[in-house]
């Protein structure tokens, strides 16, 4: 059974210029225990997914349509709001920018405290620190003491992002959404994070919505990941078949421009830059873009492929040669 | 075997700063004249001075103790209607001071609260006030001085009224884009989805943050306030005979600097000691209020 299921999630945007689309037609159920990673480039919709699922969204941005459920209940859809009764007790987010999203003004241990008053007003006054305490030390922290009577700007960035994890997962939510959180760091710290979030779900009660830019970090800590371009999910599947055996030509270029030890010459981009999305677009966001397209991938909109419970691809020729009985719906 | 190498510094910078003696803190220092100041004035009633309006013409133009001629019946000197400088000075810093600190607070108040509102509402009502905000500031003081003051006459309330009029966008201003940049910082966004709800994050997090800005402005506020009101003075259109400040005395000594210059000097010495302490406080308490700065 799934925690959380995302059924054909959009959400618009009200610019100045007209309705954009930023997210468009999302599906993806994540497991209990599972680790999904979210990849793609900057302004593929990754951050703005993340919100939609908390109800964090900026005010001109709104859920048109799909739904998105919580253990069987709906939480976030074009009508119904209810991502407050669970952000912070069932939910958990880390940010990007650890330094900037802890209040500086205040010590850790009440920054720590403030978030279990909230959202955890049973536990008492007298078991609250050691309830601290545990938490950094499940972080890795050495010196927990010092850490909780410290102010954020003295602690190093890599203390501040363990203070920032052990703020989302203090309260045991059922899932934990990290938000870019390893890219401010530099990368033995970055292995670390990861290294600390890969023993955060071991337990296998907590899930994990990984969402990062950097595929081999992806690859490394995550079940399954979904790769997003230009607002839509273009492919989704268990990471080592969508890295071995891509469907999506996105999926495939994306793999192929990153740096390797083993392969010498000049690093493969992909050419052409993101389409500027709207609501107006025809055929498939990646056609001008994508080394295999035909008139057809201009001409019609491209609709999902289940392949499976776990996978799929947004591909009118998928790379993967499929038979019929692979596809499902 | 393993050596910790690990000293704790920001420990040490702690525990520097506790037993730091409160007599070797530059706030005392800064403060302690200030307040020195401040009571002198206050409590002028009390002290053993003449009055500051009793007129003696038999001694006027006197110069200081220090200068030939002077005498310590009149420390300072007596001006040219032979009243007692010393006394006028410590009478007139009450009227300056009071309205530094009341005419701060009267463009502080609305500033800050209209401020807040326009930062955290936005839209509509943010439009208005900040509109409102670059209307008050295109108008020059002077104009709505003259204004205010050809209409109403010259009175300590007036003075107070323009100050309000004039330095309430000042404070609007600051606090406004302060708000407006706070409520969009990560950590806000990183409390909600941590289920704190807006009103907590406004009161416990917002404000506080706020807070050291509030003090630093009100403190530079009090500094702008005396120095507004000493010009309304020098130009003959604030407090005037009996009433006395600094800025008024200043204005009568104008007339004869070339032969008697102490009689503008010791105002203008104390409106520029008393500012640049005030100023010299704001700076400091920036750092008490930013644990950022409290070690350096």
């Amino acid at each position: 059974m799934s925690l959380l299921e995302i059924k054909g999630l959009t959400v618009d945007a009200a610019t100045s210029t007209g309705q954009q689309r930023i997210i468009d037609d999302i599906h993806l159920s994540i497991g209990k225990g599972e680790i999904i990673g979210i990849v793609g480039e900057s302004g593929s919709g990754k951050t703005t997914l993340a919100r939609a699922l908390v109800g964090l969204l900026d005010k001109n941005l709104r859920v048109s349509a799909g739904e998105c459920s919580f253990d069987d209940e709906v939480i976030i859809s074009d009508k119904v709001d209810l991502a407050n009764t669970i952000r912070g007790k069932k939910i958990g987010m880390v940010f990007q920018d650890a330094g900037r999203s802890l209040n500086p003004l205040m010590k850790v241990k009440a920054q720590i405290k403030e978030v279990l008053r909230v959202n955890r007003p049973e536990i008492t006054k007298e078991d609250i620190k050691a309830v601290m305490h545990e938490i950094l030390q499940r972080m890795e922290i050495d010196d927990p003491d010092r850490v909780l009577n410290s102010f954020p700007h003295q602690l190093s960035g890599g203390q501040r992002q363990r203070v920032a994890i052990a703020i989302a997962i203090v309260t045991s939510p059922s899932l934990v959404i990290a938000d870019e959180c390893t890219t401010a760091l530099d990368v033995t710290t970055q292995a670390e994070v990861v290294h600390l979030l890969r023993e955060l779900v071991r337990d296998g009660k907590t899930s994990l919505l990984f969402i990062t830019h950097d595929l081999l970090l992806a690859s490394e800590l995550c079940d399954r990941v979904m790769v997003m371009y230009a607002s839509e999910a273009v492919e989704i599947g268990p990471v080592s078949d969508v890295l071995e055996m891509p469907n999506h030509p996105y999926t495939k270029a994306l793999i192929a421009s990153v740096p390797s030890w083993d392969v010498t010459g000049p690093l493969k981009g992909i050419p052409g830059s993101a389409p500027k999305i709207g609501l107006e677009n025809v055929g498939c966001n990646f056609a001008d873009r994508c080394s295999y397209s035909e008139p057809g991938c201009f001409a019609e909109n491209v609709s999902w492929t289940s392949t499976s419970q776990i996978s799929g691809f947004r591909c009118r020729i998928p790379l993967r040669k499929l038979s019929s009985d692979d596809i499902q719906n | 075997m393993t050596i910790s190498f690990e000293t704790n510094n920001s420990d040490l910078l702690l525990a520097k700063s506790k037993n730091k003696k409160w007599y070797k803190t530059a706030i005392f220092w800064i403060s302690a004249p200030l307040i020195l100041i401040t009571l002198t004035c206050v409590f002028a009633s009390l002290l053993p001075l003449s009055d500051p309006n009793n007129l003696d013409l038999s001694s006027t133009v006197l110069p200081p103790f220090f200068m030939h001629g002077g005498s310590m019946t009149h420390p300072l000197g007596t001006s040219n209607l032979g009243q007692d400088l010393l006394s006028e000075l410590i009478f007139g810093g009450r009227t300056t001071i009071f309205i530094g600190l009341v005419g701060m607070l009267g463009g502080a108040l609305p500033g800050i609260l209209l401020g807040l509102v326009a930062g955290f509402s936005r839209g509509i009502v943010d439009t208005v006030i900040a509109r409102l905000i670059d209307a008050q500031l295109s108008l020059p003081f002077i104009l709505v001085a003259l204004a205010v003051i050809a209409s109403r006459g010259h009175s300590v309330g007036v003075i107070l009224t323009v100050l309000a009029l004039t330095t309430w966008p000042f404070f609007a201003r600051v606090i406004r884009s302060e708000a407006l940049s706070l409520r969009e910082r990560p950590f806000v966004m990183s409390l909600r989805s941590a289920g704190v709800t807006r009103t907590r994050i406004l009161l416990k997090h917002i404000l506080p943050n706020l807070f050291g800005t509030v003090v630093v402005l009100s403190t530079l506020g009090i500094g702008a306030a005396i120095l507004i009101e000493s010009a309304i003075d020098f130009l003959g259109l604030g407090v005037t005979a009996p009433g006395l400040s600094w800025g008024s005395i200043l204005a009568s000594g104008q007339s004869q600097i070339g032969t008697a210059w102490w009689i503008a000097a010791w105002p203008g010495i104390m409106i520029s000691v008393f500012v640049l302490l005030v100023n010299l406080l704001g700076d400091e308490l920036i750092s008490r209020f930013d644990p950022r700065y409290r070690n350096r």
